[in-house]
């Protein structure tokens, strides 16, 4: 799927010279479920960031299905993006002045897709999240783990083939964390590839591998034996 | 003192913000004090006069069945002698005359100006501040004059003007004294002032103190405090009617009570008073104008105020964790309140700093927009003073409590502790006020361009004749000498010099806007068929030099008999007078097919005294004789010379200079005592449209305030959208936005309510421009194009505006946002 060669990144201010990522180098796999872990600073997000393309590196190559994306211009990155990626986040960045609905059309509403189809498949995700109640509810009408349970839908309404998720289950309590947790399984189990920054050990479980990032590097990689 | 200087870093650390707010606050309010320095001179005439409440003009009203009502300041000359003690109250009494007379020094000067000839009484009663040698005993010198401190700066520069002469009408006269020039805002001005005995006047051949004929003098009276004015008013115009002699010009058989009335207007009031005289005050105030301006004066300080309220309930909303905190701290909702209304005195009263200097750098300009002259040392009035305090008092109410009654409402616990963005303010008000001053701009420029397409229409439209390269000569009606023979020898005169192709002579120009009446029957109608039409006297050459054609008949020419016997004045008479009608008079006649009309006879009744019978020998078609405000009526050329009071010349455009040259020595050699006085007929008949230029201006200008107030306005709402809506836009850009659909967004956002303002506005503008075109017969449609041209002008300047905020929205890069949040 996607594959990181000595991949660095520095944020350079005028004074200081932050190292984020330092020869980065990752293979993941088309179907994989990878859970990414480190302390605070350690460069998680970044790296999420990069392989999610809102981000450049600032040095290596960076191969997203057999293609060097490492210098494209952001609105080749757009592109790919749009096409292939789904993004959750921990705040569940939802737009508050748009309905649950319109919330997860959004994500269909830049691929000219006609409108009657945008329907279907809006309705066809918000039924397997089991959001379809509310869908003409604003996301402040919502509970944190209904709220993340429209961002899934939002990420995987497209049919994107890789979910990027940061800290998925942050901001939930511990019941509707395991929700999404296993939401997020169901996924990887039809297919859909899973890249997860987590704080939690034992959501890192249902990935089958997680990297161990420090101060920018790959310190571990552990395999967990299937199923 | 604290909060003050809280005040003052606030608004510097608001960079562009504060900037805009203080700028567009200040455009506002100098638009503000030039308004009401405008009014406030318009409603203080004659205020340098002491006794102006009790000092009155006796005006007269001319009333005939079927002619035109006229207005005269003027009354009968021998009335101020004949007012005594059956007028109540009466404390002082003068007359005054004016008139056009030549003043020449060697070489140096020879022109025309207005002159008064004055009684003592008159100087007293307004008294006349002396500023060099005295008025005392003025009067009884018949060859002394008074100058105004212009116009002996004019003669005399910088040497001392008392004692020095010059020629009036060819007498020598000297300077006895100078006085400070009149105010603008005086029902008066005038640089010379003789005793009404000099001979520039007295030797005209006028008996003014033995007429009762007709309206030829001012006359003042001065009141005892307390007298009832309508009862002076009364006793005035008893005098008038028992005394008056019917004149030459004024049909009799009436009653000359219900002919003529006469009313007392103070100097106080006679600016604003409804009475628009012919010739010789002030016109008076334009209400409408001075209605309009002031309306349009208070739109733009509610902009401009609107505009603030916007910056500052937008600004103060990003300030609601400052407000939070202070409240933890114990601040009450009352002292925030209090803090807030302080910031905006100190904006305000900044804001009222730079806009009197905007008022003092634009006075030129405003003079001009405005046609006054504006005295910016009102602005130290005390009650003028009183004036800004309100206007800055309103601002600060205006523009202060709301935002302060938003922002301290603000809950705490739920800034802190989330990162929601606080208090929201009403985004319906905010629209509504956004909405609103681009409406008022959008009003604005279509106004301006209704305005400017029909001055374009009247300017060029096809009056029927050709009116370029036509001089006219003003002032052959005011020598002693009969006008008759002044003309056929300035005729002769000036005829056959380079560039000269045709001499003519009128009683009217076209471009004066004034046409005297006759009323005409058939010789086969009984007397009470009689109709008013316009008269125009014409020499011979007249229809041939304006390039008009007959459509029926002749036109008068030398080959005719009938046409050529005008010309000696005993012989007329007894004869037919040729006459020639537009196709309106003969149309109401009763002759449609303007062929039947010719030889049909009239009679042709200007006044009792004047009364003849004309042939019809042509007509013409209907030229406008008055400016375009004016239907055409029906009216009368006939060949009088001893009415003629303006010449006519068409010059030889490849020969200008030479044919101007020509026009001078040629009058010269004819009028040794009189300057010439000369005009362009072109530039003269535009002129009858300087007014609607002047509003074309000031629409133009204050639409443009309108816009750039309201871009001020835009631009900080479209910093604040960016601001608010970073964390959508960066959602929106990871679900695969293009920089393009984000700028779609921010077009949108801000296009609707320059849209609605559209249609808030159309049919506003509509309106009150179609009532404003009403003001002209012959007018041009509004033109939708305007309409539409005017909201595309709005939406460019709105979306410019934003688009430098939206552009870097839509760039910035997502994560950036949504780390953070």
């Amino acid at each position: 799927m996607l594959k990181l060669h000595n991949l660095s990144k520095v944020y350079r201010t005028d004074e200081v010279e932050t190292v984020a990522l330092d020869n980065v180098n990752i293979e993941i796999e088309s179907g994989e479920f990878v859970a990414i872990m480190g302390p605070s600073g350690c460069g998680k997000s970044t790296l999420l960031n990069i392989i999610g393309m809102l981000d450049s590196p600032s040095d290596g190559d960076y191969v997203f299905m057999d293609e060097n994306v490492a210098g494209y211009p952001e609105s080749k990155l757009s592109n790919i993006r749009k096409q292939n990626i789904g993004f959750i986040f921990q705040s569940f960045n939802l737009i508050d002045e748009l309905t649950v609905e319109e919330n997860i059309e959004l994500a269909l509403l830049y691929h000219n897709i006609p409108a009657s189809e945008r329907r279907e498949r809006v309705a066809r995700v918000m039924d397997k999240v089991g959001i379809a109640h509310r869908a003409k509810h604003m996301p402040s009408q919502l509970s944190g783990g209904q709220q993340q349970r429209v961002a899934v839908a939002r990420a995987v309404v497209g049919d994107q083939a890789m979910i990027l998720a940061d800290e998925p289950t942050g901001n939930l309590d511990s019941a509707h964390g395991q929700e999404v947790m296993e939401m997020l399984q169901s996924l990887n189990n039809e297919g859909t590839t899973i890249v997860m920054v987590t704080h939690s050990p034992s959501h890192a479980d249902y990935a089958r591998r997680t990297i161990n990032l420090f101060d920018g590097h790959v310190v571990t990689e552990n395999l967990r034996a299937a199923g | 003192m604290s909060q003050l200087l809280i005040g003052l870093r606030v608004l510097r650390r608001q960079g562009l913000y504060g900037l805009m707010a203080v700028l567009g606050l200040a455009i506002g309010l100098a638009v503000a004090v030039i308004a009401l320095l405008f009014t406030w001179q318009e409603t203080h005439y004659d205020s340098h006069i002491e006794n102006a409440d009790r000092i009155f003009i006796v005006d007269s009203r001319v009333t005939r069945p079927g002619r035109t009502e006229a207005i005269s300041a003027q009354t009968p000359g021998a009335l101020a002698a004949a007012l005594d003690d059956r007028v109540p109250g009466l404390e002082m009494k003068a007359r005054v005359l004016r008139q056009w007379s030549t003043l020449a020094i060697d070489d140096r000067f020879n022109f025309n100006l207005e002159i008064l000839g004055v009684q003592d009484a008159w100087l007293e009663m307004i008294g006349l501040p002396i500023v060099a040698g005295s008025r005392n005993s003025f009067t009884s010198d018949a060859t002394a004059a008074l100058l105004s401190q212009t116009l002996a700066t004019r003669l005399f520069g910088d040497e001392p003007p008392v004692g020095k002469s010059f020629l009036l009408d060819g007498t020598a006269t000297a300077v006895v004294g100078v006085y400070q020039d009149f105010p603008t805002t005086s029902h008066m001005v005038i640089d010379l002032i003789v005793p009404e005995r000099a001979p520039a006047i007295a030797g005209r051949g006028v008996d003014f103190d033995g007429d009762w004929a007709r309206f030829t003098s001012f006359t003042y009276v001065q009141l005892k405090e307390g007298t009832s004015v309508s009862a002076a008013e009364q006793a005035i115009e008893d005098i008038v009617h028992q005394n008056f002699q019917t004149a030459r010009w004024l049909p009799t058989g009436g009653n000359v009570a219900d002919l003529i009335d006469n009313s007392l207007q103070s100097l106080s009031g006679l600016h604003l008073n409804d009475r628009t005289y012919d010739w010789g005050v002030r016109p008076p105030a334009d209400k409408l104008k001075l209605t309009v301006f002031a309306a349009i004066a208070v739109l733009i300080v509610v902009i401009a105020c609107v505009n603030h309220i916007n910056l500052s309930t937008v600004r103060s909303i990003e300030r609601a964790r400052e407000v939070a905190l202070r409240k933890i701290l114990g601040a009450g909702r009352h002292q925030l309140v209090v803090q807030f209304l302080l910031e905006a005195t100190v904006l305000a009263c900044v804001a009222l700093v730079l806009a009197l200097t905007l008022v003092e750098l634009s006075s030129d300009f405003a003079n001009d927009l405005l046609q006054t002259q504006l005295d910016l040392t009102n602005l130290t009035e005390p009650s003028f003073l009183l004036w800004l305090l309100g206007l800055v008092a309103f601002v600060v109410l205006a523009a202060g409590v709301y935002p302060a009654y938003i922002v301290s409402a603000v809950m705490p616990g739920k800034i802190l502790a989330s990162h929601a963005r606080g208090a929201r303010g009403s985004k319906g008000l905010r629209s509504v006020l956004v909405v609103f001053q681009f409406a008022v701009s959008i009003c604005l420029a279509i106004g301006a361009a209704v305005i400017w397409s029909q001055l374009k229409y009247a300017r060029q439209a096809d009056l029927g004749f050709n009116a370029e390269n036509v001089m006219l000569l003003y002032g052959v009606g005011r020598a002693p000498e009969s006008a008759i023979r002044l003309t056929d020898r300035l005729d002769k005169s000036i005829s056959g010099r380079p560039g000269i192709l045709a001499v003519s002579a009128s009683n009217s120009s076209p471009s004066w806007g004034f046409v005297p009446e006759v009323d005409v029957r058939l010789q086969t109608d009984a007397p009470e068929a009689a109709q008013t039409m316009g008269r125009i006297s014409v020499d011979l050459d007249f229809f041939p030099m304006m390039g008009i054609e007959p459509v029926a008949g002749r036109l008068f020419s030398e080959d005719f008999g009938m046409d050529r016997i005008q010309w000696e004045y005993q012989k007329r008479q007894s004869q037919v007078m040729p006459i020639v009608l537009n196709k309106r008079a003969a149309a109401s006649l009763g002759y449609v097919l303007p062929e039947n009309a010719i030889g049909q006879q009239l009679q042709f009744t200007v006044s009792e005294a004047d009364d003849r019978v004309a042939e019809i020998v042509g007509v013409i078609p209907d030229v406008h004789y008055k400016s375009l405000k004016d239907a055409i009526q029906p009216m009368i050329f006939y060949p009088d010379p001893g009415a003629f009071s303006v010449m006519m010349v068409r010059i030889d455009p490849e020969q200008r200079e030479a044919a101007i040259q020509s026009i001078e020595e040629g009058w010269s050699a004819v009028m040794s005592n009189q300057a010439i006085s000369s005009d362009f007929l072109a530039a003269a008949l535009s002129e009858q449209y300087d007014a609607e230029a002047q509003e074309l201006k000031t629409v133009t200008v204050l639409s443009a305030l309108g816009i750039l107030i309201a871009v001020f306005g835009q631009y900080g709402l479209a910093a604040y959208s960016a601001q608010s809506r970073r964390r959508e836009i960066s959602i929106r850009k990871v679900l695969g936005a293009r920089v393009r659909d984000i700028l779609q967004l921010f077009v949108w956002q801000f296009s609707k309510p320059v849209f609605v303002a559209m249609v808030v506005a159309w049919p506003i503008a509509f309106y009150v421009m179609t009532l404003w075109l009403e003001n002209f017969v012959y007018r041009v449609a509004p033109n939708p194009l305007w309409f539409v041209l005017a909201g595309i002008i709005a939406l460019t300047v709105a979306l410019l505006t934003v688009s430098g905020h939206a552009l870097k929205a839509a760039r910035a890069a997502p994560v950036e946002a949504l780390r953070y949040e």
